[in-house]
Order: structure tokens, then sequence, then C-alpha cells
């Protein structure tokens, strides 16, 4: 605030008015507001555009920033995160400084959300006017450039994590693969047929999309740009966008990583199906989940024997029944989430079952049918085709009676309750959050969602608010094989592109600390969630400095400083100070307005 | 008193309040115009001295729009703002201008609805709170009673 008074009597604003075609103008009175700020003394001038983020508009601001020579400007307008951007590059075209561009959002948080033509103007020429003071305290400065390693970190040795790893090595950076088990591949490759081509996923050559896709284990392990760490464990990441320090817990011993991107990729858990103690698994043994059927269905591909009762390990069940959603879309004891991948792929199960052993009658007892994706249809009319029986309804229990395995269940299309005797029972487990995920994701500075999978941030943000660091695959929901390629693909891609370019610009808009006042008390570094601050001997005393590569802008440490040693560039008091006074400034509405507004707290 | 419209800072988020707020504008969401946006990065760089500077230029409340609890883009940020909160609560109500101006809201970016309901309601409650005591006084230089 000190640097204000005299200054500010020099600098002036410019302000331009976007009428989005004719969109605020339907709203609001846009001469009544130009009126209004031109006669504030610290507006330059006032130019109202029709389409200011169009071709022309652009070309108009241009224009007009080099003809009028002020060095910061205001507009009115529309959303900031989006159109703003666009109207700010222009400007920044003609010189001006990114951080003196000033944008108040008239269109979304104004004249569509204000039925009263006059009173949405008096609050718009409150917005401009209190923008205006803001502009008049905001401070030029510069990017942050920060490099980015040409080395890639990619946790999860899985389908998602071998794809994204291969993307990046081909396109001539080093990926590290940290997976903790003893082998790559993950449970993809413990599936014996997959969906669309029925058929195992290492040897069939049908060249389906599904499955021509998967990346290969050898490729990964021959390929020269990709370092495979087995039985390894992630133990620390520090460091900030573009240059991370990994720790890694080795059967050598430590390891230490220094990488530009990440890319998480720990895949998902299947549920624990002994969590719902009804359907009898762990007591009854022929009660199994799926992926146990995968594994007995390769053991019979392989031994070219029949499919076995686990119990005796020799009679071939006539009776099979699937239960699906066990863990999925049930608040009360397992996720409330849709797998999205059961419904298909017990269905293929179902199929295997009954091409192998056509008279064993196989159901399948569902809530409904969730297939989203081309040709799942067609399987299902397939499936139902050969002879396997679709059941609505839930499943009730599981349990053993005169030495015989009962399902009691619902068909709510029959509308009655059935007590069938069967000899294997497949549980179609739901996928859920890897275990430790939370862990490393905490470790990245992500947010779990609310079925506690890591959440991405928004792919759409540009790339300097996404720190570097992306998901891939089901460690951010479940997914099936081919979307988790597709998604490992786009992050490698991003990952790539950063590597690619080698540096990357962030935004100034971060904490300072003013040396003069701080006392080193350690508060700030104690509280900060990215490691940015850090007290640090200077000149025989203590003080708290600032990484400029880790330090996101958020503002906490300010907040929490008891000597106001520390201020968010960009977001300062001064600038808060003066929206704030400009905001609740009651007197100064422009022109006339009909007692709207000029609210006369007291009459 | 019939006509008095409250005047609100609302503290908006960068991530989950402005978005909302934005979204509500979209959808043409109606709220009373004595709603003022202002956005921050995070609800955890609020001060306790923006809110209070807020009521001393004449603000009737001041609410705090942020990302909904577990999920703050940086954590912890919303934790932070809600504790704040919860200790001036008390010193508004001691100092006579009353808990009811500060209100906190967490909300998801897309919850569009639930935002401009927030404002709705905050505005009803400031009416039957009455004006800000310190309003008059300071903004707008009529404060002579």
């Amino acid at each position: 605030m000190a640097e204000k008074g005299g200054s500010t009597a020099k600098k002036r604003v410019g302000v331009h008015l976007c009428t989005c075609r004719t969109e605020l103008g339907r709203y609001l009175n846009m001469d009544r507001l130009a009126a209004a700020l031109a006669a504030n003394p610290a507006v330059a001038y006032v130019k109202v555009g029709e389409e200011l983020c169009a071709p022309s508009g652009q070309e108009f601001l241009r224009n007009m920033h080099k003809e009028q020579g002020t060095d910061r400007v205001l507009v009115g307008a529309c959303t900031p995160n989006i159109q703003g951007l666009i109207m700010r590059a222009a400007l920044e075209d003609a010189g001006l400084n990114r951080y003196l561009y000033e944008q108040v959002n008239l269109r979304e948080l104004c004249a569509w959300v204000h039925g009263d033509r006059e009173a949405a103007t008096d609050k718009a020429i409150r917005l401009m006017q209190a923008a205006v003071g803001r502009t008049l305290e905001l401070e030029g400065l510069e990017d942050i450039e920060l490099p980015v390693l040409p080395e890639a970190l990619v946790i999860g040795g899985g389908v998602a994590g071998m794809q994204a790893a291969l993307e990046i090595a081909q396109r001539g950076f080093l990926a590290h693969i940290v997976e903790r088990t003893e082998a790559l591949g993950g449970r993809a490759y413990r599936l014996s047929v997959t969906f669309p081509t029925h058929n195992c996923g290492i040897c069939c050559m049908q060249y389906c999309r599904e499955c021509v896709l998967t990346p290969k284990v050898e490729d990964v392990m021959q390929n020269p740009r990709i370092k495979v760490h087995l039985n390894s464990e992630i133990e620390a990441i520090e460091g900030g966008f573009g240059d991370r320090r990994v720790v890694l817990g080795t059967p050598g011993g430590k390891e230490e990583l220094r990488v530009g991107t990440i890319i998480l990729a720990t895949g998902s858990d299947v549920f624990d199906a002994s969590r719902i103690p009804e359907y009898g698994f762990g007591r009854h043994r022929d009660v199994v989940t799926t992926m146990d059927l995968e594994r007995m269905l390769e053991t019979e591909r392989e031994a070219g024997g029949a499919l076995v009762r686990p119990s005796d390990g020799k009679t071939t069940p006539r009776t099979v029944n699937f239960v699906q959603c066990v863990g999925s879309r049930d608040r009360v004891k397992g996720n409330l989430h849709c797998s999205l991948v059961c419904c298909t792929y017990a269905i293929g199960q179902a199929r295997e079952i009954k091409k192998l052993h056509p008279g064993t009658e196989v159901f399948v007892h569902y809530i409904d049918l969730r297939g989203p994706y081309r040709g799942f249809e067609e399987m299902l009319e397939q499936a139902k085709a050969e002879g396997v029986v679709f059941v609505r309804g839930r499943v009730a229990e599981v349990a053993e009676r005169k030495g015989r395995l009962h399902i009691l269940f619902e068909d709510t299309d029959l509308g009655r309750q059935v007590d069938m005797p069967t000899d294997l029972v497949v549980l179609a487990v739901g996928q859920e959050p890897a275990k430790d995920s939370d862990r490393i994701a905490k470790m990245l500075h992500l947010q779990l969602d609310q079925d506690r999978f890591v959440k991405d941030l928004n792919p759409n943000f540009p790339d300097e608010y996404r720190r570097g660091v992306f998901v891939a695959g089901c460690a951010e929901g479940p997914k099936g094989i081919r979307y988790s390629i597709d998604d490992a693909k786009s992050a490698a891609i991003a990952a790539a592109d950063l590597m690619a370019a080698g540096k990357i610009r962030k935004t100034r808009a971060i904490a300072v600390v003013d040396e003069t006042r701080c006392r080193g008390c350690g508060v700030c570094e104690e509280i900060c969630e990215f490691g940015a601050a850090r007290v640090v001997e200077k000149d025989g005393r203590k003080i708290s400095v600032r990484d400029e590569a880790r330090c996101e802008g958020c503002g906490m440490c300010a907040t929490q400083c008891c000597n106001r040693a520390i201020s968010i560039k960009h977001h300062t008091r001064p600038q808060m100070d003066a929206l704030m006074k400009g905001l609740l400034n009651k007197k100064v509405q422009g022109a006339r307005s009909k007692g709207q507004g000029v609210d006369g707290g007291e009459a | 008193m019939a006509d008095f419209e409250p005047s609100i800072i609302a503290f908006t988020c960068q991530w989950c309040g402005y978005p909302s707020a934005v979204l509500a504008g979209v959808n043409r969401i109606e709220y009373p115009p004595g709603v003022n946006i202002v956005r921050v990065m995070c609800t955890g760089m609020i001060e306790p001295s923006y809110i209070m500077r807020a009521l001393e230029y004449g603000a009737d409340g001041v609410v705090i729009v942020g990302c909904q609890m577990e999920n703050c883009h940086y954590t912890v940020g919303n934790k932070r703002a809600q504790e704040r909160a919860e200790v001036l609560w008390p010193l508004l109500d001691m100092m006579g201008l009353g808990a009811g101006r500060l209100r906190t809201e967490w909300i998801n970016a897309s919850e569009r609805v639930k935002f401009a309901k927030a404002m709705q309601e905050f505005s009803e409650r400031l009416r039957t709170l009455g004006p800000n005591p310190l309003g008059a006084g300071s903004g707008n230089g009529e404060g002579g009673h």
C-alpha cells in the first residue's frame, strides 16, 4: 500500500467492454456502464467492442493497445478462464505485460444471473470500478521458467504403465517403470479371455484393437530407453515441476532417480469377496471369484482337460451361477461405483464355459447389464443364443445344504424367489482403488475422488497447471483394457511434449518473503503442503525462503504468517483491499439509478 | 428497509467456487445482485483481516466458497479456511456484528444450483439480520447516525 498515492496518479487503465455480440447489451445498459467508467479519472479510455475474442476483436485490441499506450488494461466481458486467455494473448502480442491484464466476468457473474436490468447494470458498474482499483495496484511480472528433465517415471507396470513407457521411449526419452511385484503385465496378463476377440490376449492372431494394442512385456523389456525396476516401491518423491527426486526401495537397496515427468499408473485392486459373507466366499470351495475362474480356464486350456469343481478337482460343474456387481453399486457392503468391466468379462467367461461344456447350465444374475462398448450388445445376443440364461435380480445367499451348494435369488421378471442347487458360483468382483495408491497420490499432491481413486488434474487445464504429473489407467477409476491404453497414450504424449519442450513457463503468482519482516519461525515450512517453504540461515539469522518450482501460490503460508512477511504475487493485500473497497463503495454508482444498488441502508 | 439489498462479498476459489459461479451464470440461475464475487487462488489464502476489512467497508455479509472437504486443489486450504471461520464466529458475535454475517460453503465445481441457492439463502438470512451496523459509516460516507 505504501507505493500507492503518487504513482497511481500517473497510472491509467485502458478499459474495454465487450457486448458479446448482443448478449451483454440485452441484460446490461452498456451506455450507462461505459459512461460511468469514462468518468473515473484513472480510466484512460473506454472502448466498447462487439466480440473481443473473435479474430476481429483481437485485432481491435492489438491496434487499440499500440495506439493508446496505456500500460495496463481492464476488460469487462466473459470468463477470464476461457475467452479471457485469448484476449490476454492478443494484448500480449501488442506488448502488454500479462500480469497487467485484468478481466471482469460481466457475463456469467452479472448479466446472466440477475433479472433486473438496471440492478444488474449497477452491479456491473460496481464490479468494473472495483476492478479499476485493483488494476491500478497490479504489478508487471515475468513468468517463471523451469527446466523439465528428459526422464519420466512410470509408477506401475500393468497395461497402462507399459503402454505409457513405450510411448515415452518411442519419443526419445528414458522411462523408468517401477513395479512392486516381480513381473510386468498387471492384471490384464492374468486374463484368459478378453473382450471382444474372446481369446487370450497373448497368442491370438486376430489383430483386434483391444489386444494388438496391449503392450507386450517383451517389447518393454527389450527397449533400450525403458528401465524396469521390479520388486520396487516408491519411498519418497521430492522436488517440484520439471525436476523431481524419486527414492526407490529396490531389492538391491535404495536407488535415486531424477525425473521431469511422472505417470501414475498404479491400477486397481479387485474387491475382496469375503467382505460379503452371504456369498460364502472362503467358506465354500465351489464359490470362486472371476479372477479365480480365469486361472481355472487357463489351466484347463493349457492342460487340455476340463473345467473342474475346486472342491473335488475332478467333476465338471453341471450348473454354474454368475453373481454380478459383487462389491460394486453397493454402498453398504462394497463400493458405490460401477466397475464397468464386470458385465463384459463375465459374459465372456459364461460363453467360454458354454463353449467348453455345452451341457452345463450357465446363469448370470444381474441388476442391469452395463457394457458401454462397441460390440457388447452383439456379444450379449450371442451369449443368449448360445444358451446362457440371464436372470434379473439380486442374489440373497449362497449356502450349503445336505452337502449341496444352493443359491437363493430373486427373479424379478418372474416375481419370485428361487432356491436352486448349483455346482459352481462365480462372483464377478469389481475394481476398487489399489492399496497404497493414496500414499503415492499424497506424495504427488493429487486428490482422491469420491470413490477414493486418484483424481487427475483436469486434462483441459493448460500444462502449467498440471505439474508434470499425469494419472493413467485404472488408478483413475475402473476401465477396460482399451480405455486404459488410450489413457496411457494421452498421458504419455502430454508428458513427452513437456520433456520435448525442455522447459515450462509457470505463473509468477507465488509466495514471496519480505526478509526484513521474517523472523524465521518456521510456521510456513510446517504448513506448506508442497515443501516449498524452507527456513535457512542468512547473514547470521534465520529466514524463510521459497522454492519457485514447488510453490503453487495457494497463499496458505501468507495467511498463516503472523508477521505478514509473506505475500502472494498478483494477489497482494493492496490489490485485495482496492478491490473490496470498490465493491463496497455504495456511493460511486454511475449516473442514475432508481434507488436500486444505492441500497439506502438506513432509509 | 423494505428494499434493503444486502451487499455480500463472496470469496470463491479458483478451482471450485469460481467455476460453480460461472456455471450458475451459464445456466442462467438467478441470485441477488448484491453478491460480489472475488476470486482467490484458494480459500486458504483468505486472511481473517480480509473478512474483517470487508465488514468494515460495509459488507452485510461475507461468504467463502471453496472445494469440498478432502477435495481441495491444494489439499487442505479449505480446511484451514473453515478453521479460521470457526475462530471468527464467536468473535463476530462478541463484536456485535453477528456470526451470521460470515458463512462458508464447500461445493464442487459443477454444483451450480447449490451455489446459487447458497447465495439466495445467505442474502435472505442477511435481510432478516439487517444492514451491517458498520456499513453506513464506512464505505459511503453518509453514516451520520
